[in-house]
């Protein structure tokens, strides 16, 4: 496979990303979160890669790339606020993960 | 007391499967496979029964009880999703059902219904079995109540 990660060379910024994991005792949940930054390229999502029918036009949301690994459910911290990441694309396989994130209030 | 969460407590203890094998209906779980054992518990409907009270007279607290029975369902997935299904309506009947029922302050009676959902209209799913029980359980508040140490009495006597 051709490794493409080095098209995001130059263009990446320190973005923090928080990983969720939950756990239960005697079925109480206690979140855990833990913190770490990654180099990502950080733009506005396209509309053409929103599921139209699930779009909420009150949220922001942001099309991240990065080489490192981006999983769905967790966050990207961009400007103060956090994102869920809640699409991934398919390019794995050539060096870069690219993900779609919505704003995200608790 | 939320009682999904002790009829959960009481089908992890009853069948000693891990708790992250048991989930709770409505908690946005993502299932990712169906040959895994998984346990869903959730309730339907509960209804009061009766009202009591009881009164700590050292304490000078009050506490007002209601006794609810409600409608639960526990939905059994997984390769074993029958075998535990079977196993829990048996044990539940046990020895050591009583004593886990006390501990976690619920009555549960047995089995009203045992539902193999595999083939739903339309889809098909992998195992799972729904069976269907009665419990029951207080909600218990309480409130400070002073206590009466000193009773005093006036008499009036009228002369006709």
């Amino acid at each position: 496979m051709i490794d493409m990660s080095d098209a995001l060379d130059g263009l990446t910024q320190p973005v923090t990303y928080k990983q969720i994991t939950t756990t239960t005792v005697d079925f109480v949940p206690t979140e855990t979160v833990t913190t770490t930054t990654i180099d990502a390229v950080v733009q506005p999502a396209r509309l053409a890669d929103l599921n139209i029918e699930q779009v909420d036009y009150s949220k922001r949301y942001l099309q991240v790339h990065s080489v490192s690994p981006l999983v769905i459910n967790d966050f990207i911290e961009w400007q103060g606020k956090d994102h869920k990441i809640i699409q991934l694309g398919p390019y794995q396989d050539y060096g870069f993960y690219e993900a779609v994130a919505e704003e995200w209030t608790p | 007391m939320d009682p999904v969460i002790q009829l959960a407590k009481y089908t992890r203890d009853l069948l000693s499967l891990p708790e992250a094998q048991i989930k709770l209906g409505r908690d946005n779980f993502d299932n990712t496979d169906f040959n895994e054992t998984l346990i869903v518990v959730d309730t339907l409907v509960t209804v009061p029964q009766y009202n009591s009270f009881s009164y700590d007279g050292n304490n000078e607290i009050m506490s007002y009880i209601v006794n609810m029975l409600g409608d639960f369902t526990l939905n059994f997935y997984g390769l074993d999703a029958e075998a535990n299904a079977q196993r829990w309506i048996a044990l539940n009947t046990s020895e050591a059902a009583r004593q886990l029922q006390k501990a976690l302050e619920i009555q549960i009676y047995n089995g009203t219904s045992f539902n193999n959902l595999r083939w739903l209209p339309g889809s098909e799913y992998r195992n799972r079995i729904e069976v269907s029980v009665k419990m029951r359980y207080n909600i218990v508040e309480t409130n400070d109540v002073g206590r009466i140490d000193e009773v005093q009495l006036d008499q009036f006597l009228i002369d006709c």
